[in-house]
């Protein structure tokens, strides 16, 4: 019985492989391998140094094996990101507990899996091989399904760019911050082989190049990429990476896009002639808003904005949106908690409205989809504006100023309260303007950070682990390169700066009643943070000494409290006085010069 | 057909080679590619070889009663004279198979005749990530299972609906469709031979042609609809809570070509209509189909978006009415809804059904669109609605089953959908629509299958009469026992799931077959 199950294996491998050489042999005039050889080979390598992996039983061979697996995961990276990108998520998801809330009767929980569950398995003195086999076989499974299924021959020339430009942003924004490598702290060595595998999908393309010397240009800029990677990751500049290699590589690809006379026929998240990351005209504000979002004018902003102000849009009259939202402390109200009507505290701390475009999802517990949502909400809240939809827009289109400019803008006679929340979500929106210093020292408009702020930087983005939650370029934890979903964390913020017991608000919890989500809130922009105090969703820190004070212990489990499913590891950050006070001085960098 | 035979020939030779390598081999650096050589001569036919002898299969013993009684569904007086019956369920031991373990979730299904005397029943068995084989009698008596598709297989991936392609309904096949939706993030079409060896059960296979939608389902209707071709759609069972994201895609193709054929997306032409909340209930508004160049599931979307495809909240399951050629170019689908004040007026809330008429002379052409059931008009026809998730479509009838999403609790003014999981029918002639039947959750908890608190879902209903025959027709329908878990071990076989121990769900499911039902 035994023989034929193995005959049968080695069958079907035969039938597989000999199908992959049938193609290979057609390519056989081709010199250089092709796109597809490269990223099968990769992929069988991976499998094979997993199958070695799973049977290793030593820690220190563990750890080689693992490494040499994530050469190959981290060379595959930029083809399969793009081609095969939820797998790929699925494979480099972090190592908490995944819980997908789809509806109250429908939510998913499931162990985390991929990569950086077993590095967290075996960087670590206690290795529990049963489970970390289960877990390694889990990932060769999942190569062996993407291996049959590859969708590599669908590759044009206009994805070859994206899956470049995608590998580029994923480096800067997540792969040199040890985002996916929070054990073993790969992450430069995993940014070379990116690159090298960029270097190497370029090179297969050389005869689209009409220019050579463009081409090398890029191997020029990969080489200086990879030198400057060549050190360790303490001390790694990550400031002037971006500088001098993510910037320029932007400009590379669009001189490639523009060689190669490919125009790219769709637009994600980032619009295809951004040519930084750092301005709001780089973004593809519907990806953000749904399809049907209003198109910004001078003219509707000006509107939205006069309707943010008006207090009659509130059941009482007592209230607008400006009242918890101040532009002079970028548009946060410098209370613990929100102050609603009667003097009454409300749940939470106002939180700014500036960047807030760039969200999945609002509230603290991302109870709404959108900022027309949201403001559903606020509208309903007895404590806040006291009405309701219909109220909202019989005062509006009573009012002939409104109905005037409504008519201008809009070209409506009379308005539905959902282009009003529309109208007023366009103001919003607005509130972008990238113009803070550290936005115009990362473009290279000028150099004056000072030796303080750039460690701080290179704090923020490097060992302190902040961008790892606080993704650039937003500050806030919508994940790059995808930008589809912003992240709610357990950090254990307790009740009072005293820091001796959990708040009791239970965050998103509240929304669907599912206890593995007890305690977790939305990442809030760290944009304009020194004017947003007091801070955490209930205002419990008036200082950002506190706040960094708070982390460098490893939050509310890191401070005694029992906190069941903390996200944020409960060790120390180990961070001196200097490098706190640094990292305050870089924050204090985030400010927006325009402040409203 | 020569040269094939010769290449796999050469190639298994290398690859042997290249086997030995990489099992002792150690980890090198890369060589230097070798030049390709000169292919071969190709080699002479062998002979053939002797017949075989009769395939001879041992006496099995099949399941006389389930110990699962049907009366955990309670059905109305309206349907008094039909007959519910339990074929099989989680806690069943198949006396042939008694290893084999009707997992957790069962799903989509399809039936096929295997010989005189027996059927097939291709299932998908949602939360263990896997598709099972469970052969049956000809009193429709459960008496082998097994599973053809895996966990591993799947990669996680949890099977959705499923639909089956025959070469009776369909013109070529038989081949299994099955979505691959949440869990695991391999989201596409999957494509399973039903004679598929269970041995294989570890290899599956993905149809990269239709796209990478977060599929519930994909149904290639009927052959009579447009000869010459192969037509799916695909459900996009995309949840979205900034604008609704559930997108109809259909693929074109030749007959019995999966692979190398067009995909395109459902755009409702008429002006005025950016939202499926635009579309009132009975009214038919003009549609087309776009053509989409992308797969990839991100370019999908944003492209499928840019050229004005219209989404839903949640598309879920599709079926064609049967009957005539006319008939086969009439497409019912389910959308379940999504209860958000982001989506308010845009997507459904508590769920819709609606009917697509194609062009009657080819796929691509304009074609109508009307929501026959809307389930948030208030005192409407389908004001109970808690969520119509699937569906079936008969020559004169939908049936239409529920996947409660807890609507009541967040919105208030649903009364009318504080029930159980329905099954309804809906009569295509005169628009009534009637409950079949509700799963009795309080008699149930009482019998020891799960809490009243924990709501099932009914799904994976098939209309069966064609294949098993018969005066009277018969159907499948199943329910998904949410909260019903065995007092020991697990509601999960080893052989779906490896680490059945530790499976992600242990809740049960119960297959039916009801007799009776008009179609």
């Amino acid at each position: 019985m035994k023989d034929t199950l193995i005959r049968c294996i080695k069958k079907g491998a035969y039938f597989t492989i000999g199908l992959f050489f049938v193609i290979s042999c057609n390519t056989r005039k081709s010199t250089t391998p092709s796109l597809k050889q490269y990223y099968t080979s990769n992929l069988d390598s991976l499998v094979y140094q997993l199958q070695l992996l799973e049977k290793s039983n030593d820690l220190t061979s563990l750890q080689t094996e693992y490494l040499k697996s994530r050469k190959y995961f981290k060379r595959l990276e930029p083809i399969m990101q793009f081609i095969d990108v939820e797998n790929y998520e699925t494979l480099n998801q972090p190592n908490l507990l995944q819980v997908e809330e789809e509806d109250q009767t429908n939510i998913r929980i499931q162990e985390p899996q991929g990569f950086q569950v077993i590095e967290e398995a075996i960087f670590t003195p206690e290795v529990d091989l049963k489970l970390l086999r289960s877990k390694v076989h889990f990932i060769i499974s999942r190569l062996q399904l993407m291996q049959k299924n590859s969708t590599i021959d669908r590759m044009k020339p206009h994805h070859i760019l994206l899956a470049l430009q995608t590998s580029i942003i994923s480096v800067a924004t997540t792969g040199i911050t040890g985002f996916d490598s929070p054990a073993a702290l790969n992450s430069l060595t995993d940014a070379k082989d990116v690159y090298q595998s960029l270097l190497t999908m370029l090179s297969v393309k050389e005869s689209a190049f009409m220019d050579s010397s463009l081409l090398d240009e890029w191997k020029n800029e990969i080489d200086a990429t990879l030198t400057d990677l060549d050190t360790d990751f303490e001390s790694f500049d990550r400031f002037h990476f971006i500088i001098n290699h993510t910037n320029k590589q932007f400009d590379l690809w669009h001189r490639t896009l523009k060689d190669w006379g490919v125009s790219i026929p769709v637009e994600l998240a980032l619009k295809n002639n951004a040519t930084t990351l750092f301005s709001s005209n780089s973004f593809n504000i519907n990806h953000f808003t749904g399809q049907d979002a209003l198109e910004s004018s001078e003219e509707l902003i000006q509107l939205g904005k006069e309707l943010f102000y008006d207090k009659n849009l509130s059941g009482t009259d007592q209230m607008s949106c400006g009242s918890c939202h101040l532009p002079e402390l970028a548009f946060t109200d410098g209370q613990t908690k929100s102050i609603g009507l009667n003097k009454k505290a409300l749940l939470r701390n106002a939180p700014t409205l500036k960047y807030a475009a760039y969200q999945s999802d609002f509230f603290y517990d991302k109870r709404a989809g959108n900022l027309e949502g949201q403001m559903v909400s606020v509208v309903n809240d007895e404590n806040e504006f006291h009405s309701d939809l219909s109220e909202l827009s019989t005062y509006v289109n009573s009012n002939s100023n409104y109905l005037k400019q409504f008519q201008s803008t809009l070209g409506k006679d009379t308005v539905t309260d959902y282009q009003i929340r529309q109208t007023i979500a366009v103001y919003i929106r607005s509130l972008a303007p990238f113009s803070s210093k550290f936005d115009r020292n990362i473009r290279g408009e000028e150099e004056t950070f000072t030796q303080e702020e750039l460690e701080g930087a290179n704090l923020f983005m490097g060992t302190a682990g902040c961008a790892t939650c606080h993704f650039l370029p937003f500050f806030n934890g919508t994940v790059p390169p995808r930008w589809k979903e912003t992240e709610l964390e357990n950090l254990g913020i307790p009740a009072t700066a005293a820091n001796k017991i959990l708040d009791t608000d239970p965050g998103r919890y509240n929304v669907f009643a599912t206890e593995e989500r007890r305690s977790f809130f939305k990442t809030p922009t760290l944009r304009n943070i020194s004017l947003t105090g007091p801070y955490m969703h209930n205002g419990v820190y008036d200082s950002l000494e506190q706040v960094i004070d708070f982390y460098n212990v490893g939050g509310g489990e890191g401070m005694g409290i029992h906190v069941p499913l903390q996200t944020l590891p409960p060790d120390s950050l180990q961070l001196s006085n200097e490098d706190i006070k640094a990292l305050i001085a870089f924050m204090e960098t985030l400010t927006d010069e325009n402040k409203y | 057909m020569t040269l094939r035979k010769n290449l796999t020939l050469l190639c298994s030779a290398m690859v042997f080679a290249g086997t030995i390598f990489s099992c002792e081999g150690p980890a090198g650096e890369d060589g230097i590619d070798g030049q390709n050589g000169i292919d071969g001569v190709d080699g002479e036919n062998g002979q053939d070889g002797q017949d075989g002898a009769d395939l001879t299969l041992p006496p099995y013993t099949p399941l006389e009663t389930s110990a699962t009684p049907a009366n955990v569904l309670a059905v109305t007086s309206d349907f008094s004279d039909i007959e519910v019956e339990v074929i099989l369920s989680s806690e069943d031991v198949l006396p042939s198979t008694p290893d084999f373990i009707y997992g957790s979730m069962a799903d989509g299904a399809g039936l096929l005749k295997d010989t005189d005397t027996s059927y097939v029943l291709i299932n998908n068995i949602e939360a263990d990530y896997s598709i099972a084989r469970i052969y049956l009698d000809q009193n429709l008596k459960p008496f082998y299972g097994e599973y053809i598709l895996n966990a591993n297989a799947t990669a996680f991936t949890a099977q959705c609906s499923g639909s089956l392609i025959t070469p009776e309904e369909h013109g070529f096949g038989p081949l299994y469709l099955s979505g691959g939706e949440w869990g695991g993030a391999s989201k596409g079409v999957f494509v399973t031979s039903p004679y598929k060896r269970a041995e294989d059960a570890s290899f599956a296979e993905m149809l990269p042609a239709l796209g990478q939608w977060s599929t519930e389902n994909a149904v290639v209707i009927g052959k009579n609809a447009f000869p010459g071709k192969t037509v799916a759609f695909i459900g996009d069972d995309h949840s979205d809570n900034t604008e609704p994201s559930g997108q109809l895609g259909m693929y074109v193709g030749p007959r019995g070509d999966l692979n190398s054929g067009k995909l395109y997306g459902l755009k409702v032409s008429t002006a005025g209509v950016a939202f499926e909340m635009d579309m009132e209930e009975g009214t038919e508004y003009d549609a087309e189909w776009v053509e989409l160049e992308e797969t990839q599931i991100d370019l999908l979307d944003a492209e499928a978006k840019a050229k004005g495809v219209i989404g839903f909240s949640r598309l879920e399951d599709i079926d064609w009415r049967r009957g005539s050629a006319e008939n086969e170019r009439e497409i019912y689908f389910c959308v379940t809804g999504r209860n958000r004040e982001s989506l308010q007026d845009k997507g459904s809330q508590t769920g819709r059904v609606y009917k697509v008429s194609l062009n009657e002379s080819y796929p691509t052409g304009t074609a109508k669109i009307t929501c026959i059931l809307d389930g948030d008009k208030v005192g409407g026809v389908a004001e109970a609605f808690h969520s119509p998730d699937n569906i079936v479509a008969t020559e004169n009838y939908l049936y239409i089953q529920e996947d409660p999403n807890g609507v009541v609790n967040s919105y208030p003014n649903k009364t009318a959908a504080d029930h159980f999981a329905r099954l309804y029918q809906y009569n295509l002639a005169t628009g009534e629509l009637k409950v079949v039947l509700e799963c009795d959750q309080t008699t149930a908890e009482t019998l020891g299958y799960g809490t009243a608190g924990s709501m099932w879902e009914i799904t994976g209903m098939i209309d069966v009469t064609d294949v098993v025959g018969g005066e009277e027709s018969t159907f499948f329908m199943i329910t998904q026992n949410h909260g019903w878990e065995p007092a020991e071990g697990q509601f999960t076989d080893p052989k779906a799931f490896p680490d059945a121990d530790n499976s992600d769900s242990s809740e049960g499911s119960i297959l039916f077959a009801i007799k009776g039902l008009a179609r």
